[in-house]
């Protein structure tokens, strides 16, 4: 697999405040790429840095492996923020002037914009766009040179459900044409359903990359239901090889463990100990959990 | 550069305050410079005298750009900084950089815009130039009579022939083009520092008054010399003010564009651009 983007010891400090500090990543063609973290945790720095609008302090990084960036800023589409147009233009107008900027075919502008569902919509202004369509324009925007990569700074931020769903398939529907997609975002939700890979940041820290099976496998979640106390079910359990956390939820307990333990083994044990379990289920762990975990250590 | 030239035309179609501020140029430049010589007149024991009627060719020619030079001043270095400023508060700056304008793309997309500008805003002078020294010439009216003005101590009639002089329409239109493209320079610099819109008028002119109050304080100390190659005296000094003194006779040519003065004003301007470059390239485009 070909690299599309290498960064490295790549920092930015505004005074004495750390926004990115050391980041080290390599995002690889085809990947849809998820950056996720809290607000203020540098995902937008990031991305602005490695888009050239934000000068890092310190560090570098390179696109497709050549040195210049200069050169390849036109293959690149991308969305910072949130969508950024003249405002008494319309959307063919501003389509126009970044159509010129990359020097790509005119004709591409009616071509994006259908794509996008905004065709009938072209010789309105920029200013009269709900939110949900002045997103769309934006993706359309950075589709218009046909980029190998797209970059996306929470493309779906603000929108109601029927947008951030229309949004969601069509970022999907392009990662199929076989392109790399950086998305950043702060609902790991959203990571979770488009990306394959995935970096998680906390203030300016990488806290950790890589596959979205990889960071959610190893380990397990099982939630149970007992008569008993929790604190039997907790002193009984704690002994066993393999479990990393137990804890109570209401009226759930959940039992947090590596992967090679079995539910049967669980409820034997269980059973064995005088604990009869009216619930025992292989609770599916989310990369929110995984997430709020990872962040609140 | 047409590349450029042509998305800053795309940016300006939207942009009404654009359309508003050039047809306020383009209608009223013409309309005060022939009408106001004829319509202002003064009193002069008993005689209607014409002071700002035009009596040469050089006359006529540097009354058009003088009167066209206020409008750069004011009016035309309004829409470079609110088309620059404009970029910064709809962040469109940040957007044409992620769209793969390099920073320096975007810069050179601000000069060559402001040297359009500025040659269109020239070749449009002299047109008027031409039409207003035809004007003057038909109207050839004389401001007093040499009977009058022998009592000012004017022993001869000023010159009252070679209008239509191209050399010194060329000369003033030149001198112009100078002044309005080191005022569209000094703005660009302005809006690009502050990125705020009334900010930066509000400073742009505040620099002539800064200026003009220092240098009134040196030149009380006798350092004239020094003075007149301050940036904005010598942008301003390309097309003086004219000597009242002197309007009784009508309006005389100001000082004509010298070979040093357009130098500094050059060096000026390529200063000028290095420092907005600097400025630009230093700090984060938010």
């Amino acid at each position: 697999m070909s690299q599309v983007l290498r960064i490295k010891n790549l920092t930015k400090k505004y005074g004495n405040f750390i926004a990115v500090n050391n980041l080290d990543l390599t995002i690889n063609k085809g990947e849809i790429f998820g950056v996720l973290g809290p607000n203020g945790s540098g995902k937008t720095t990031t991305l602005g840095m490695i888009l050239g609008v934000i000068n890092q302090t310190s560090g570098s990084f390179s696109w497709f492996d050549k040195p210049d960036f200069e050169n390849c800023r036109k293959d690149i589409g991308s969305i910072l923020e949130h969508p950024i147009f003249y405002p008494d233009l319309s959307a063919y107008q501003n389509l126009e002037i970044a159509a010129r900027i990359k020097e790509c075919d005119l004709k591409r502008i009616d071509l994006v914009l259908e794509r996008v569902g905004l065709l009938s919509r072209k010789d309105s202004k920029f200013k009269t766009y709900s939110l949900g369509m002045k997103q769309r324009l934006a993706l359309a925007s950075a589709l218009l040179s046909n980029p190998e990569i797209l970059v996306l700074d929470e493309p779906t931020n603000g929108l109601d459900p029927q947008g951030i769903n229309q949004m969601r398939e069509l970022i999907l529907s392009i990662a199929d044409e076989g392109k790399t997609i950086i998305i950043s975002s702060h609902l790991l939700d959203e990571i979770q359903k488009m990306c394959t890979h995935v970096a998680i940041l906390k203030k300016g820290n990488l806290i950790k990359t890589g596959s979205i099976e990889a960071i959610l496998s190893g380990k397990k979640t099982f939630e149970l239901k007992s008569d008993a106390t929790f604190e039997k079910i907790k002193t009984v359990l704690e002994k066993l090889q393999g479990i990393t956390s137990i804890k109570l939820e209401s009226d759930l307990t959940f039992v947090g463990c590596e992967d090679h333990l079995k539910a049967e083994y669980l409820n034997k044990v269980c059973f064995e100990n005088g604990i009869i379990l009216s619930h025992l289920a292989l609770h599916n762990a989310s990369l929110e959990e995984e997430f709020l975990n990872i962040v609140k250590s | 550069m047409k590349k450029f030239l042509q998305i800053e035309y795309l940016k300006i179609k939207g942009n009404n305050s654009f359309k508003v501020f050039s047809l306020i140029f383009i209608v009223f430049l013409p309309l005060i410079v022939i009408f106001l010589p004829s319509v202002f007149k003064v009193n002069l024991m008993g005689t209607d005298t014409y002071p700002l009627m035009p009596t040469s060719a050089s006359g006529s020619w540097y009354f058009t750009t003088y009167i066209a030079s206020w409008f750069s001043l004011f009016i035309l270095s309004f829409i470079i900084i609110f088309h620059i400023t404009n970029e910064y508060s709809a962040k469109t700056v940040r957007q044409n950089i992620i769209d793969g304008y390099s920073k320096t793309d975007f810069l050179k997309s601000k000069i060559f815009m402001v040297l359009f500008m500025a040659i269109v805003a020239a070749i449009y002078v002299f047109l008027v130039g031409v039409v207003a020294s035809l004007y003057f010439k038909s109207h050839q009216s004389e401001p007093m009579s040499l009977e009058m003005l022998k009592q000012f101590g004017v022993t001869e009639l000023p010159v009252n022939q070679l209008f239509g002089g191209v050399f010194d329409g060329v000369l003033f239109s030149l001198a112009y083009f100078l002044q309005i493209l080191a005022y569209f320079i000094l703005a660009v610099m302005v809006s690009m520092f502050l990125r705020k819109g009334a900010l930066s008028v509000i400073t742009y002119f505040s620099l002539f008054l800064l200026e003009l109050i220092f240098v009134g304080q040196l030149n009380n100390n006798g350092m004239e010399k020094i003075t007149s190659y301050f940036p904005l005296r010598s942008f301003s000094s390309l097309l003086p003010n004219f000597d009242w003194s002197l309007l009784i006779s009508g309006i005389q040519a100001g000082g004509k564009l010298t070979i040093l003065n357009a130098v500094v004003s050059v060096l000026y301007m390529i200063v000028f651009v290095l420092v907005t470059k600097f400025i630009f390239f230093k700090r984060d485009v938010i």
